[in-house]
């Protein structure tokens, strides 16, 4: 219910903050038409650059939410030292949604023996993104988006265990 | 079954009005400001641009769309990939926003040295990537 309130209050700031926007572009329309001009057919031009890719991330997005959590969830708690870090990553990898979302879960999982280590190599490898791969890809190239994607995963990692280094449970 | 189908979807059309809102100011900025104002903001020594670029991610927040919209947009106006790259990762590895409730989870020892290891660590990997994509 919390998250649903949270969720609604932050749909009514975007839309406020797209009126203001639209708003801006009809005073501007006043102040330098020639400008404005430009500006919106900038705009559309991203528009429609961007559709496509965006109808590839809904469908990255769905074969996603097929994901069984509660089973990889278990795998984790079984799971050796290092393999920890890892699967953490991979969790963190394949994890969607607002991260406020996982505070409860990763929580539980601390709870239950994972260490904030672990915690914190699911944390980083959130900024995987793999549902937004084709968008990277497309926006830069696909040799940059793989690299990238790798060495934010082995990152993800190497902060986990400087994390249980540092910090104490 | 259906949730799986929906739900997606409702997370892409929640995102479209800040989503189209940041692409109107990119609009203003390139016809009003121009890119090349922001460009200053960058020194065009990539090392030092490269922390430009993760402070500039850190304190920025929201959908990683967003930020590969802008980060085209830095690209098309010459600042280093290095500073692109610290800027993506730091957007999403750095959550000053979400601090608080992550202290009150885990602690604020743990949020503070999370953020903080995840800023730094934006640097190194930006450098790790663009060096090993430029090689490659």
């Amino acid at each position: 219910m919390d998250n649903q309130v949270k969720k609604v209050k932050k749909t009514n700031t975007s839309l406020y903050f797209l009126l203001v926007m639209v708003v801006l572009y009809i005073v501007l329309w006043f102040v330098d038409l020639n400008k404005t001009q430009a500006a919106s057919e900038y705009v559309f031009d991203i528009i429609v650059d961007i559709a496509p890719i965006l109808l590839l991330v809904y469908v990255f997005m769905v074969a996603l939410s097929f994901l069984n959590e509660k089973k990889l969830k278990k795998t984790i708690e079984k799971s050796s030292s290092l393999l920890k870090y890892i699967m953490m990553s991979v969790l963190g990898t394949l994890s969607h949604g607002p991260i406020y979302a996982w505070y409860p879960f990763l929580k539980d999982l601390n709870e239950k023996g994972i260490s904030k280590g672990n915690v914190t190599a699911f944390l980083y490898a959130r900024g995987i993104k793999l549902t937004l791969l084709p968008m990277l890809v497309a926006f830069f190239d696909f040799k940059f988006a793989l690299v990238l994607t790798i060495v934010t995963f082995l990152f993800a990692i190497l902060q986990g265990l400087l994390m249980d280094l540092t910090e104490k449970e | 079954m259906k949730k799986n189908f929906i739900k997606p979807l409702n997370s892409i059309v929640n995102t479209l009005p800040l989503m189209i809102g940041i692409i109107l100011i990119l609009g203003i900025i390139k016809e009003f400001v121009t890119f090349d104002t922001i460009g200053l903001a960058f020194t065009q020594n990539p090392f030092i641009d490269t922390f430009i670029g993760a402070f500039m991610g850190s304190i920025f927040a929201g959908n990683s769309m967003n930020s590969y919209i802008i980060a085209r947009e830095l690209q098309s106006i010459g600042i280093s990939m290095f500073a692109i790259t610290s800027f993506l990762v730091s957007w999403v590895t750095v959550g000053i926003l979400q601090a608080p409730l992550e202290a009150k989870m885990f602690g604020k020892s743990f949020a503070i040295k999370r953020n903080i290891y995840s800023a730094l660590m934006s640097v190194l990997v930006a450098l790790v990537t663009v060096v090993i994509w430029r090689i490659i």
